[in-house]
């Protein structure tokens, strides 16, 4: 089926309970993306359980919903007082804040929505095109190949998370250890069990990223005073946004360039939109004639970071659906509610379930021009949320990673699980080890072992020469065991990450500029 | 010395799962088969886990882990992450017993005093919030919210 089917089978589905709850996501994702402290993975995950009830079209698609508009909103916060609602947004407060504090907030606020909208838009034309090609072929992978695709999107998800890469492949070990608490895939024998019931399913990874994402983050924000987690409020009005749609056309190398490099870094299993904010403003700071004043208030230093985040989420969907990979903390949280709805992410959803798929190419479309129509007029009243006490937001945010585990499966015991990975979660961020490499192992976990001993079964004890055999014979097996080896060795021959939390941390608090200084690179 | 102790940590999962495995471990022919024995694929995991543990405490320790072993802890920042864990965990049992809504009450008012917010936005919002969440989940998505063995007892 071609993609412009797949665009006609979608847009029967989508009727106005199902916009609507686009449109809720999408705000929602706004709102929890505009608030620092509070990120996208964060939201996707307490969210989960309230689409447990609904139909899988209209969760999966009010997810991707608060995917998209949680990508954007993290632009307000950072235009607005210099802080990334969203660590993808950290290279967007370098020339927004500076804009803004010229008194042209709207402005900046503006053209960080269109860049937005534009990188969205295009990804998501990407991510039909080319998500049903690599589907296809993903279709023709053995089992040692399936495994290979899923130790690979390990490995890199662990390279690319912020810290060291032994210790995010360490956390993704631990993750595919938990995975084995349960029956055994092939024997039916409890493992790790203890002879309490509860664990003869296994961990329910639900609960378990609820914990890691939004219990393990209340927990650490306890530790800051009121002053450190509350934030100064600029006093600019957010006005004439619109008039950003004027700059639009000269910008429009910017926005193509940057929506190619997210969508590209989108694409790669394991990096985000962070990683992809980061290279775009490199790229357009090497390319750029106005080069020595961006980090002052240029409008491409806003819209190449903003296009390229946002580019991101049709990249990072891509080898989701067509390779059941995340491509990002978000997307690997996604799999957890494609799963809970009885849907396998991967290259069999094409066949199996296409009206799925061509409801989340349709759903992307309409989240990202919803957050156009959200963004543009809305930017003003979402940039008020920003004065909402924390401790409110926190122990809101308590009470519904609480009782959203519960109501899965109406079970306390899986609130218990939410507790302890919350409390694992939070021990983890101490040590400074990244915890999206357990919440992916949690899920790839059992079809890696299901496809590693299936293989196993086949080469009947004869591992190493059936491995070779595969190796040499298969360019898919030998090509995923390259990569996999390059990504694990990485981190030796390069012996430097590219970033770090530390860096992230700089760079969203660094420009500290005299607003008298500030120029606006597109009219001179 | 984070890294000393995180490496310590995993070394004592490793340790653990090859333990615990014994139990459901094959014997006999299939004890090295990574298909038929259900222990194999954990331990296989664990041993490679071990393994780099290994690598990042001896990391750790050129650093001079062991030199500089002292931990600098906020006592007081430490007992308002316990407080909350507590809060939380006590809220978990107490819901079976007391119901959703005293529960909530009593946790979100707990919650919103510890992080720094005054009575009366504790007592609002505790108010605002378990009934915004009833809302949704008991009455917005049909989810039966505990009503408390207590209340049941009296019933």
């Amino acid at each position: 089926m071609g993609s412009f089917d797949l665009y006609l089978m979608g847009w029967q589905l989508i009727d106005p309970q199902v916009f609507l709850m686009i449109f809720l996501g999408t705000l929602l994702g706004i709102i929890v993306g505009a608030l620092p402290g509070l990120t996208a993975t964060m939201a996707v995950s307490i969210i989960v359980p309230l689409t447990y009830k609904m139909s899988p079209v209209v969760s999966i698609l009010m997810l991707l919903g608060v995917y998209c508009g949680g990508n954007y909103g993290g632009s307000i916060s950072a235009c607005l007082i210099n802080i990334p609602g969203t660590p993808s947004a950290i290279m967007t407060g370098l020339d927004g804040h500076p804009l803004a504090r010229r008194g042209k907030a709207g402005l900046a606020i503006g053209m960080a929505t269109l860049a937005s909208v534009i990188g969205g838009l295009f990804s998501v034309f990407i991510l039909s095109v080319f998500s049903p090609i690599i589907a296809n072929i993903a279709l023709k992978f053995k089992s040692l190949e399936i495994f290979g695709v899923a130790l690979f999107g390990l490995s890199v998800i662990a390279y690319v998370s912020p810290g060291s890469t032994l210790k995010g492949i360490m956390a993704g070990f631990f993750g595919l250890l938990v995975a084995t608490i349960g029956f055994d895939p092939t024997i039916g024998v409890s493992r790790f069990g203890f002879g309490s019931t509860n664990l003869l399913g296994g961990i329910d990874f639900v609960s378990a990223m609820i914990g890691l994402f939004g219990m393990s983050e209340m927990l650490a924000n306890i530790e800051k005073t009121k002053k450190e987690r509350d934030f100064g409020f600029l006093q600019e009005k957010v006005t004439k946004t619109w008039g950003a749609l004027k700059y639009i056309r000269k910008l429009k190398a910017v926005l193509l360039r940057s929506s190619i490099v997210g969508v590209i870094i989108g694409a790669i299993p394991g990096a985000g939109g962070t990683i992809a904010a980061i290279t775009a403003y490199g790229l357009q700071k090497k390319v750029s004639k106005y080069s020595h004043l961006m980090g002052q208030g240029t409008l491409e230093g806003i819209a190449a970071p903003e296009a390229a985040n946002n580019a991101c989420t049709g990249g990072a969907m891509t080898p989701l659906l067509s390779l059941g990979i995340p491509g990002d903390a978000v997307t690997a949280v996604l799999i957890g509610a494609f799963i809970i709805h009885g849907i396998v992410p991967g290259p069999m959803m094409y066949t199996t379930n296409p009206d799925m798929v061509s409801a989340i190419f349709i759903g992307m479309l309409l989240a990202n021009i919803i957050i156009l129509f959200i963004g543009m007029p809305g930017a003003k009243y979402i940039s008020k949320l920003l004065k909402i006490p924390s401790q409110i937001l926190n122990a809101l945010i308590i009470a519904l990673c609480i009782i959203g585990t519960f109501a899965i499966k109406n079970s306390l015991f899986d609130t218990c699980v939410m507790l302890t990975f919350g409390g694992i979660g939070y021990l983890l961020s101490k040590a400074k080890v990244p915890k999206a490499p357990i919440v992916l192992a949690l899920i790839l976990g059992p079809m890696m072992e299901e496809n590693l001993r299936r293989w196993a079964a086949l080469a009947e004890g004869k591992y190493w020469t059936e491995f070779v055999n595969a190796v040499l014979t298969n360019p898919v097996t030998l090509s995923m065991a390259l990569a996999t080896l390059a990504v694990l060795l990485a981190p030796i021959i390069m012996k430097k990450k590219h970033f770090s939390e530390d860096d992230i941390q700089f760079t969203s608090t660094a420009s500290d500029i005299d607003p008298n200084d500030i120029i606006f690179a597109e009219k001179k | 010395m984070n890294d000393f102790v995180f490496s310590a940590i995993m070394m004592a999962v490793s340790l653990f799962v090859f333990i615990a495995s014994e139990t459901f471990a094959a014997k006999g022919n299939n004890a090295f088969s990574l298909a038929y024995n259900p222990a194999f694929y954990p331990r296989l995991i664990a041993f490679t886990l071990f393994a780099m543990a290994c690598v990042l405490m001896f990391q750790s320790i050129r650093k001079g882990a062991l030199k500089n072993a002292r931990i600098h802890v906020d006592r007081q920042r430490l007992a308002k992450v316990f407080k909350l864990f507590l809060i939380v965990l006590l809220y978990i049992v107490g819901i079976n017993y007391a119901g959703y809504i005293i529960s909530s009450v009593l946790c979100v008012f707990l919650s919103v005093a510890i992080y720094g917010g005054s009575r009366k936005q504790a007592f609002v919002y505790c108010i605002v919030i378990t009934v915004a969440l009833y809302l949704v989940f008991q009455i917005g998505f049909r989810i039966p919210l505990p009503k408390g063995d207590i209340f049941e007892y009296w019933r």
